[in-house]
């Protein structure tokens, strides 16, 4: 029912259209220079020169109740036909061909002979609802209106109307018509500095985190004012998001700065008003000293809030064996276990996130080997060397993005008792990339009575599910004794529900003839 | 000056469009907790009967509270403090029962502010569910292990340790808490020759304690502890820096000085991220029971579970090694009550 009254509407609207073709010509802008058009319009058509010319951009909008296709235009400007050739004119138009291009409509006056004027047209069709002939009294005015008014006009409805039904639709509109209008011509400051009204208000001197903040703002001239828009951003943020202020009472214009804005170091609004004629202008603040509400900062505290997905532990354990390999002669054992239990704690989530101080954690460590020495035959007399090291251990690794790459850095404070008692040790890394995807660790670590391990690593995430990495490394671990290479790979499965499982092999040696392979296992626990 | 327009510039407007809007009212910015809120309509003395209707937040219904005339051109009435509670005051104002700002199914919202201490406190007070008291008890066994003498007898290194405390939340910031308590420290370590494994450490010792905190989730704590050791009357001191909460995720830097008995330094690591299970892992470098032990490693886990309203239980398992052959186990359990 509201279709076919809409289409006859829509009807009565195009034969007024043709009713004032009756004494127009119209043509095409087919030309823009400097200063000057020209039109597909001649004296073949009755053209003469010194005839009215009128300039149109034709828009393509939908109907705001039946949301079908329809074709309409606004003004741009007038001028007179400067010179009338056979099938092209010249105009010489000025300063207004900054806003014509071609395809832009133009008509010609050619003198009538008879009353154009449209007969009233009475629509027909079943009775709507009053919001809806509100939307159509609304849109029936807006025909060949310039784009200011139109808009205008669909802003005062919606600010008084917020709820309506088809204010969707009329947003959406709305929102077509500023992105032509931004096409056609951006306000100039000029404009908009130019007084509508002023309002009278009071800013809240502080908003608390992530709670919306409600404000009303007094008009002084009503009468002048059609609609207003807030325009707000969270402090230090570059852009502003506009929201439409609700007109109420008629002096009233409310809103609500939406929560998600209310964010530390606080949030920034001015307030902007438009005339029922279009014009704009900034009522309160401005873009560049914005009316501000301060937001403090969330404690300390909730950076540690019970956030799921932070906490994992790690039990990992793998057994190097440097002569594996070595062939020679006598007793040449040369093996290293270590195992550890990893508790970490992520501030930043299991994603990267907006977070210095990244992760927190504490373990424990054994460290347990045999021989150490590359050339070395152990006998009787010249007993094995064993060596072993228990610690404990507290980890941090803090990070950010540099150059859109994530960068972090970590280190490790070790304690521990060995055979010769307490013993300190130290650890530190860089890390390029985010621990859950590519990245690349740089990383050292000295441990009283163990030895050195200095190693690089790749990881890589080939699949969602899965993690390999690669290291390279140099030790004389595990009793300080000849320094070996161990070559590493590892894989890790990652996407089972909370728990992850992590499986190694390495190559190791300390001389040509003396190397070997090892292995190791881990597995991972998330909540 | 934050208010960004100065009313008196307009006001030569406002007594323009008066006439056709009779009342105008400017919300006020905001207001503080408690206080009460005065609110002003400019409108002529002819303005049919002027009422604010308000309500406190949560509150189901509105109470009404009619306007008295200040002057010529304006209108009062002060929202008694008592409904000025946080996060904001709701009100809608009517002339003669058409509203004339905001309405009872829009009304306006007037932010309310707590002072900087009372946001703290209440945001305290809703962490510990209101309960400001808590009673708490610890007792642990740790063996490091035993070694044996050059004549093949079991030196043992082992001690248990009862802590039982009381604490007051006082939220007198930067002064948080009150502590109070008692410990008991008895054990067995080796001598200083390695022949054998003697008695260690105290039977009662108590200590005062304060928990101070200069930013929220910044803590440090200070005890002072009095001990009868073996030797007679000695001193003892702890303090702990800890960042988050107690009972939640948090890291913590400590270390305990006990006169004749021994030192350790701790870091622990602890999460609150499975609801209703707190846990900590701790990393402690150790000579208890005794000052001329050597100093060993332990890594101990504590788990606990609310199993009553405030109450929580809780279990500490965990590892100590004294050197790379010998290690031994800790076990150990807690009981905290908050009320």
């Amino acid at each position: 029912m509201h279709l076919r009254f809409a289409l006859a509407i829509v009807a009565a609207v195009a034969m007024q259209a043709r009713a004032d073709t009756d004494a127009i010509v119209h043509g095409t802008v087919v030309k823009v220079e400097d200063h000057e058009i020209y039109v597909d319009l001649g004296t073949s058509r009755g053209i003469a020169d010194g005839a009215p010319l009128r300039l149109k951009r034709p828009i393509h909008l939908k109907h705001p109740i039946t949301r079908a296709p329809i074709s309409d235009w606004i003004p741009i400007g007038a001028a007179t036909i400067t010179q009338a050739g056979s099938t092209l004119s010249r105009a010489v138009i000025g300063e207004l061909v900054d806003q014509v291009q071609p395809g832009d409509i133009a008509e010609v006056l050619v003198v009538a002979e008879h009353d154009a004027s449209p007969q009233p047209v009475v629509a027909s069709g079943p009775p709507v609802d009053p919001a809806t002939q509100d939307v159509l009294r609304v849109f029936a005015g807006q025909a060949n209106q310039p784009i200011d008014t139109r808009i205008a006009t669909w802003e005062r409805y919606l600010s008084r109307h917020p709820g309506s039904k088809l204010a969707p639709a009329i947003t959406t509109d709305l929102e077509t018509l500023r992105n032509l209008r931004d096409a056609m011509h951006a306000p100039t400051a000029a404009q908009i500095n130019e007084s509508v009204s002023t309002v009278a208000h009071h800013a809240p001197s502080q908003a608390s985190l992530a709670a919306a903040v409600p404000v009303a703002f007094v008009l002084a001239q009503p009468e002048h004012v059609a609609s207003a828009y807030l325009h707000y951003r969270t402090a230090g943020t570059r852009t502003y998001r506009r929201l439409l202020l609700v007109r109420e009472h008629d002096v009233y214009l409310r809103g609500v700065i939406p929560a998600d804005a209310v964010r530390p170091p606080g949030v920034e609004y001015f307030v902007e008003l438009a005339t029922p004629s279009g014009r704009t202008s900034i009522a309160l603040g401005s873009p560049e000293s914005p009316t501000r509400v301060e937001v403090a900062a969330p404690p300390i505290l909730e950076r540690f809030a019970a956030t799921p997905d932070r906490s994992s532990v790690h039990v990992d354990a793998r057994y190097l064996d440097f002569a594996t390999f070595d062939k020679r002669t006598g007793n040449r054992r040369d093996t290293m276990t270590q195992a550890t239990i990893d508790f970490v704690y992520r501030l930043d989530g299991r994603r990267p996130g907006p977070s210095f101080v990244e992760s927190l954690g504490v373990g424990y460590g054994i460290y347990d080997g045999k021989g150490g020495f590359a050339d070395h035959a152990w006998t009787a007399s010249d007993p094995l060397p064993t060596a072993g090291f228990r610690y404990g251990y507290a980890d941090i690794e803090v990070g950010g993005h540099l150059a859109s790459v994530h960068v972090s850095a970590g280190g490790q404070v070790i304690a521990g008792v060995g055979r010769d008692g307490f013993g300190m040790g130290l650890e530190g890394r860089v890390r390029l990339g985010d621990r859950d995807d590519t990245n690349l660790v740089l990383s050292g670590r000295t441990v009283d009575q163990v030895g050195y391990l200095s190693e690089i690593k790749l990881g890589v995430r080939p699949l969602d599910a899965v993690m390999v990495g690669v290291s390279v490394g140099a030790t004389d671990q595990p009793a300080r004794g000849d320094t070996g290479v161990i070559l590493g790979t590892e894989l890790e499965l990652v996407s089972l529900d909370r728990v992850s499982i992590t499986a190694r092999g390495s190559w190791q040696g300390r001389s040509t003839q003396h190397g070997g392979v090892g292995g190791g296992a881990g597995v991972g626990f998330y909540w | 000056m934050r208010t960004p327009i100065c009313l008196a510039a307009i006001a030569t407007s406002f007594a323009i469009t008066s006439a056709a809007h009779a009342a105008v009212h400017v919300p006020p910015s905001d207001a503080t907790a408690g206080t009460p809120l005065e609110l002003v309509v400019e409108a002529p003395p002819s303005t049919p009967s002027l009422v604010v209707h308000y309500r406190a937040p949560h509150a189901s219904g509105f109470t009404a509270l009619e306007l008295v005339r200040k002057d010529d051109a304006h209108w009062t009435a002060t929202l008694p403090g008592d409904v000025v509670i946080a996060p904001g005051v709701d009100y809608y104002i009517d002339a003669g029962g058409t509203p004339i700002f905001a309405s009872q199914q829009w009304p306006h919202t007037t932010l309310v502010h707590l002072s900087a201490d009372d946001a703290r406190r209440t945001r305290d007070s809703l962490r510990s569910q209101a309960r400001r008291y808590r009673v708490h008890a610890l007792g642990e066994f740790v063996d490091f292990g035993s070694k044996k003498t050059e004549a093949n007898m079991p030196l043992t290194d082992r001690y248990y340790r009862v802590d039982a405390d009381f604490s007051y939340r006082l939220w007198a910031y930067p002064l948080e808490e009150l502590q109070f308590g008692y410990t008991r420290l008895l054990g067995e370590a080796p001598r200083e020759d390695m022949t054998a494994s003697s008695g260690a450490g105290f039977k009662v010792a108590g200590w005062f304690g304060l928990g101070m905190a200069v930013a929220e989730g910044v803590r440090i704590d200070g005890r002072a502890i009095v001990l009868a050791t073996q030797s007679g009357f000695q001193m003892g001191t702890r303090g702990e820096a800890r960042l988050g909460e107690l009972d939640g995720s948090h890291v913590a830097l400590g270390g305990e000085y006990l006169a004749d008995v021994g030192t350790s330094a701790f870091f622990r690591l602890g999460w609150g991220t499975v609801p209703g299970f707190p846990m900590a892992a701790t990393v402690e470098v150790t000579n208890l029971p005794v000052s001329t032990n050597d100093h060993g490693v332990r890594l101990f886990y504590d788990v606990a579970h609310e199993v009553l309203a405030g109450v929580h239980v809780g279990v500490r398992l965990g590892y100590a090694a004294r050197d790379q052959q010998v290690h031994g186990f800790t076990s150990g359990a807690t009981a905290t009550v908050d009320f």
